[in-house]
């Protein structure tokens, strides 16, 4: 592998030499008012930038309060995966956005801004940065509300160069009621699903806000249906589980969870209907081994009585 | 001592029927978080197929001595570390959407390459 690094160097070299700048997205300009600019502490990007989305988002937090939970001295900053269980803990959902410029303005449209991660530095020298997107204009570039006491103009390239080379980092912090433009459906619920165990209601709040948005989307039926169960509703719980097995029917982890609420409402023989398509030898091991301990379960008898009118 | 322990017992026996209670999920249900990793992996790993069955990926390819059929085996049988460098790496094309359009081909097959690891390439160069 060693051997082709003069070759990518050569390449990559040749690419951001030659790589034009994509025609800047059509559309009027955009500029959110709301969103408040702090003026950070030094290395306190994190801080400031969680406030500044939170705040937008109808929660009072001051970079002051999220300090402590959020900054680690050793290594001068603050992580993105604490930025996302802050989020959480504010009763807010951090959604990533997808890696592309026409996300972020769409999310701006859609009265969201996006807090993105930034390098200032270069690629092999990076110099992270946590900024807040408020505005988009064609003409004059982007707005961020960027750690100083007003928001900064960004060049439209000086900006996407910063964000490119930060891995194209951004997230929404998003309150569970409804689901932001340009979320993308696995996102949204990557998003929810730790709130399971923290705030259960909180993740069905969310997973409703998704059904409504895409009721036609497997994943989210099956969280959905995952969530009903957890909270006893077996009923809802098998509705929803059928509609994702029957839009993804081959999915296995659909099928065997259907199976386990089907079992749990006494309905065996539905129980083993739903797992007889699949397909056991083509899994990955740790989801064979689960589907094998669902079909164990089965075969014992269920205790409820099924409701279901037709059981043969 | 006989009154000091039964409220305790009265608190610790309340304590397991509510461990008792179904309202967790059971060992057989799989949880969100794996469905969605899984949704999510699913979806790099099309955008990954794609490209590799394009005629002329595949031409590529076929030119430099590795067979596409396992390159293709190759991305199928990806480690979730390894899926998730692809989606960063895809993820971080210039946007515009069509990769091709933008850094070419030939830079689009080397990434694929490397990316799935078909190592045995680079001594062939």
């Amino acid at each position: 592998m060693s051997g082709l690094r003069p070759l990518w160097l050569a390449l990559g070299l040749t690419l951001t030499g030659c790589a034009a700048l994509p025609p800047s997205p059509a559309g009027e300009a955009v500029q959110l008012v709301g969103v408040p600019a702090h003026a950070q502490e030094e290395l306190q990007c994190g801080p400031a930038a969680l406030s500044s989305a939170l705040q937008a988002a109808g929660v009072e937090a001051s970079p002051e309060s999220l300090k402590a939970a959020l900054f680690i001295p050793a290594r001068g900053g603050s992580l993105q995966v604490e930025l996302l269980a802050q989020t959480r803990q504010h009763g807010r959902l951090p959604v990533r956005l997808a890696a592309e410029e026409s996300a972020l303005i769409a999310a701006l449209r859609d009265g969201q801004p996006p807090l993105v991660l930034l390098n200032l530095g270069v690629r092999s020298y990076p110099v992270w940065h946590y900024a807040v997107v408020v505005g988009y204009d064609p003409e004059q570039g982007y707005l961020l509300n960027d750690g100083k006491a007003e928001s900064s103009r960004y060049s439209r390239r000086a900006f996407l160069r910063r964000w490119d080379w930060a891995g194209r980092w951004a997230i929404l912090v998003s309150r569970a009621e409804q689901v932001p433009e340009p979320v993308r459906p696995a996102d949204w619920i990557t998003a929810a699903a730790p709130l399971e165990r923290s705030a259960p209601a909180l993740a069905a709040t969310a997973y409703h806000a998704a059904v409504q948005r895409w009721p036609q989307e497997p994943l989210v039926q099956a969280a959905l249906g995952s969530e009903r169960y957890a909270a006893g509703d077996l009923e809802a719980a098998v509705q929803a589980l059928r509609q994702a097995a029957a839009l993804a029917p081959d999915n296995a982890a659909y099928a065997n969870n259907l199976a386990s609420v089907e079992w749990a409402r006494g309905c065996a023989t539905a129980a083993r209907a739903a797992l007889a398509k699949v397909d056991l030898p083509t899994l990955p091991n740790s989801l064979a081994a689960a589907l094998d301990a669902t079909r164990t379960e089965i075969a014992a008898t269920p205790t409820a009585v099924c409701p279901d009118a037709v059981q043969p | 001592m006989k009154n000091f322990k039964s409220p305790l017992a009265v608190v610790l026996s309340a304590g397991l029927i509510l461990l008792g209670t179904p309202g967790v999920s059971p060992a057989s249900m799989i949880g969100t978080e794996r469905l969605a990793a899984q949704s999510q992996r699913a979806d790099t790993e099309a955008r990954l197929q794609t490209l590799l069955s394009r005629e002329d990926v595949q031409q590529q390819l076929t030119a430099w001595g590795v067979d596409p059929a396992q390159a293709q085996s190759r991305a199928a049988a990806m480690s979730d570390e390894e899926i998730q460098r692809v989606a960063a790496t895809l993820g971080q094309q210039p946007a515009g959407g069509d990769v091709f359009g933008v850094i070419g081909l030939v830079f689009v097959v080397l990434l694929i390459l490397e990316l799935v690891g078909v190592t045995n390439f680079f001594t062939r160069i």
